[in-house]
């Protein structure tokens, strides 16, 4: 099962679009620090999907993503200027993303009022769809069933890792933590998924 | 050959499908699954879960998401919120641990270094203090007000001696010398630096109930100037002290408007006091009644804090005026406006001693409200809100009336707007007397001059069209024709029949809709101050809910 010449072939290109992706970031900071104005908004709308994603994943519930996102997109419009390329753009804002949550978690530990999405939030009634799509349906509330009974850091490793695509180095850089941590924690992440989804894993297995 | 499946194997499998191995691990886990059939099976089922993981359904995009993030901006940078301290509210918590870690450095440097403060000044490079100055106050402060108590403001009337870190007995001494000017040491307390305390002070001069609260309260006033005065930062890279260069004058204005409150045999006792307590500064009793000492301390109380702070660091020692803070603060209008209040109430008590018991109860209530108010550390931004709640209830119903005013404007603008007709057919009829059918008109619009041309004769033979042209609210139509056309105006299905010389009135119907249509503009121009007024609202809705809790016993 070693790494198969298409599959590097995918890794490289995968790095070259990360680089790529890298050096249009910065080349937009640039115009925005320049004073240009519609520079930021492509900044905002290259990353926006991603970190909302990533909120709505972290968090599991839609109602406040727009105002966590914007939060964050915020937070980044102030401190670009002293943005010193230490991490890449994205690692950055994946970080700003990760303790925009945390930060809301513990509110929301505080108020009492720590809720997740219920499955009366879902938009579709799963009789009027498909067969698959309502096994992917089932699948993704299994999982995010899965997700909210991880603890949040395993379930931020496990989101960065697999939904992102971070390597150990940058979850690691966006975590603020050691390659080690990184490492382990995903393991326990996937192995406590493991079971939690297991009638979903053994089917195919 | 391993067939049970522990933790290391694990973390070694989930590094393998992430291309995160070593060569080592690589060979180790190949090895492995070719052989041993549980390796096999349980690297397939992290192989599901990733799937899975990966699969997850993205959260439904957002509509609007760069308008409502750019208004948010614009609305932040527009409105920036306001704060009492320079930094951020959630630092508010006054994090005495960072801030006395910060401190002790200082102190260690101050009493380890006996130098002259002005030499060691001199000995260190200005890039050091530029990198001060650039970094410090743009981080976070806290202040050292916590720490103080009505006795410990007494004590720094008497002696100059602020206690800055009681756990550690230390203490800040503040003085002038002739030869330096002031200065400030940090030194330890000793056990027979005896306290002074104003309970020994009534004690020993036999204060009465209202000198005693007169006292009080000028210790008070006195306190949460020092407050503002003196701050630390609890930034680990960027430690410094700040000390507003008022504190060197506060402690004599102080003395003596603490001996303002004594009758004479009373000053004199204090006068004693001061000299069996070493006190660096004497009182000189004749010039206590003279017009000029009043002036002194009205001033000092009016003025509010100096902008000039006095800034300590591990490395440094220089002075810089600090202007994005405190100055200005609504703590210090207040505290100018307690001073007038206490003033007032001293002025009072002297010239109607038959009302003194009630002007005592009034100064009790201002006391107890400014305890209120100040002691259980309100935000600062409710204070603000708290003190122009009344200025801002006349504001309000101002606003209010004329927000009534502008929507009544709009409505009637806005109807005026739809009966304006969307575009305008211009028929000629012939003058019969004069068989005149002219082919062309002129048309101004917007003091732009056009010669229209107008259509075929009607079927009837005795008119011709201008052909419809759209009507903008903003535009000005004067139609110049020969007095003796007969000109009808058709705008939608509504006609209005003007004769030839009556051209003028298109042009100030048209006007009209014009300024009104202008008038809108500028209203709608005007949404901010709604926007504003709705705001207000809010703010004064959550700050009277919060004061409400305030009152509650």
């Amino acid at each position: 099962m070693t790494e198969s010449p298409g599959e590097t072939r995918g890794t490289q290109a995968k790095a070259a679009r990360g680089e790529n992706d890298a050096k249009i970031d910065e080349r937009l900071i640039r115009d925005f620090l320049d004073g240009k104005s519609d520079a930021f908004m492509h900044l905002v709308q290259r990353h926006q999907e991603r970190v909302r994603n990533l909120i709505y994943s972290i968090l599991g519930y839609t109602q406040i993503v727009d105002d966590l996102a914007q939060d964050v997109f915020i937070k980044v419009y102030q401190s670009l200027p002293n943005f010193r390329y230490q991490s890449s753009f994205a690692t950055w804002l994946y970080r700003v993303t990760v303790n925009r949550c945390r930060d809301e978690i513990r509110r929301s530990k505080v108020r009492r009022m720590f809720r997740l999405e219920s499955l009366q939030e879902r938009d579709h009634p799963v009789e009027s769809e498909s067969t698959d799509r309502t096994e992917r349906i089932l699948v993704n509330e299994a999982l995010n069933a899965a997700l909210r009974q991880l603890s949040e850091s395993h379930r931020t490793i496990v989101l960065l890792k697999e939904v992102e695509g971070l390597r150990y180095e940058e979850i690691a850089e966006v975590l603020q933590c050691g390659v080690g941590t990184v490492k382990s924690r995903l393991a326990r992440a996937r192995v406590r998924l493991k079971q939690l989804l297991q009638p979903y894993v053994e089917e195919e297995v | 050959m391993k067939s049970h499946i522990d933790k290391k194997t694990e973390q070694l499998l989930s590094a393998y499908i992430d291309n995160e191995a070593t060569p080592e691990e690589r060979r180790i886990v190949e090895e492995q699954i070719q052989h041993n059939p549980a390796w096999k099976r349980e690297l397939l089922r992290m192989r599901r879960v990733q799937g899975i993981v990966a699969a997850k359904e993205p959260v439904g995009q957002s509509q609007y998401f760069w308008t409502k993030l750019s208004a948010r901006i614009e609305d932040e940078q527009l409105h920036p919120k306001e704060s009492f301290f320079p930094f951020q509210r959630k630092w508010l918590p006054v994090t005495l641990g960072a801030g006395i870690a910060a401190l002790l450095i200082i102190i260690f440097t101050l009493v380890y270094q006996k130098e002259s403060i002005v030499q060691y000044v001199d000995t260190q490079t200005s890039q050091i203090r530029d990198w001060y100055e650039q970094n410090m106050l743009s981080g976070k402060v806290s202040t050292l007000a916590s720490m103080l108590s009505n006795d410990d403001v007494f004590n720094f009337a008497m002696t100059g001696s602020l206690p800055v870190d009681k756990a550690n007995g230390k203490m800040l001494q503040f003085g002038d010398q002739p030869s330096h000017g002031h200065f400030v040491e940090a030194e330890n307390a000793t056990p027979q630096q005896a306290k002074m305390t104003t309970a020994a002070l009534i004690k020993r001069l036999g204060l009465d109930r209202s000198q005693s609260i007169a006292i009080d309260s000028l210790l008070q006033t006195y306190r949460s100037r020092l407050e503002n005065s003196m701050l630390v930062s609890q930034e680990a890279d960027s430690q410094f002290m700040a000390i507003n260069a008022d504190v060197w004058a506060m402690n004599k204005v102080l003395m003596v408007d603490i001996a303002k409150t004594l009758s004479r045999p009373q000053r004199k006792n204090f006068a004693g006091m001061l000299v069996s307590a070493n006190a660096p500064v004497k009182l000189n009793l004749e010039a206590l009644d003279s017009p000029m000492t009043d002036t002194v301390i009205i001033n000092f109380g009016k003025k509010g804090p100096s902008r000039q702070f006095v800034i300590i660091t591990p490395d440094t020692l220089f002075v810089k005026n600090v202007t994005k803070q405190f100055s200005d603060s609504f703590a210090v209008r207040c505290e100018q406006v307690n001073n007038e209040v206490r003033r007032h109430y001293e002025l009072l008590a002297k010239h109607s001693p038959e009302r003194a018991a009630d002007i005592i109860e009034n100064l009790k209530r201002h006391q107890a409200f400014r305890d209120k108010v100040f002691n259980k550390r309100v935000d600062s931004s409710l204070r603000q809100y708290y003190a122009d709640s009344r200025g801002l209830d006349g504001k309000m119903k101002k606003l209010d009336g004329e927000y009534q005013d502008f929507n009544a404007a709009v409505q009637q603008a806005e109807r005026m707007l739809k009966s304006l007709p969307d575009s305008m057919t211009l028929r000629i009829e012939i003058n019969r007397q004069l068989g005149v059918m002219p082919d062309r008109m002129t048309v101004v619009m917007n003091n732009i001059v056009m010669t229209q041309p107008l259509s075929a004769p009607h079927p009837s033979g005795n008119a011709r069209m201008l052909k419809p042209h759209p009507v903008d609210s903003g535009m000005i139509w004067h139609i110049q024709m020969p007095d003796s056309i007969r000109m009808v105006m058709m705008p939608r299905q509504r006609g209005v029949v003007l004769a030839g010389d009556q051209s003028v009135q298109i042009g100030s119907f048209m006007k009209d809709g014009y300024r009104k249509a202008a008038e809108i503009k500028s209203i709608r121009s005007r949404q901010d101050l709604e926007k504003r007024l709705r705001q207000l609202e809010k703010e004064l809705q959550e700050m009277r809910k919060q004061m409400e809790k305030l009152e509650e016993p």
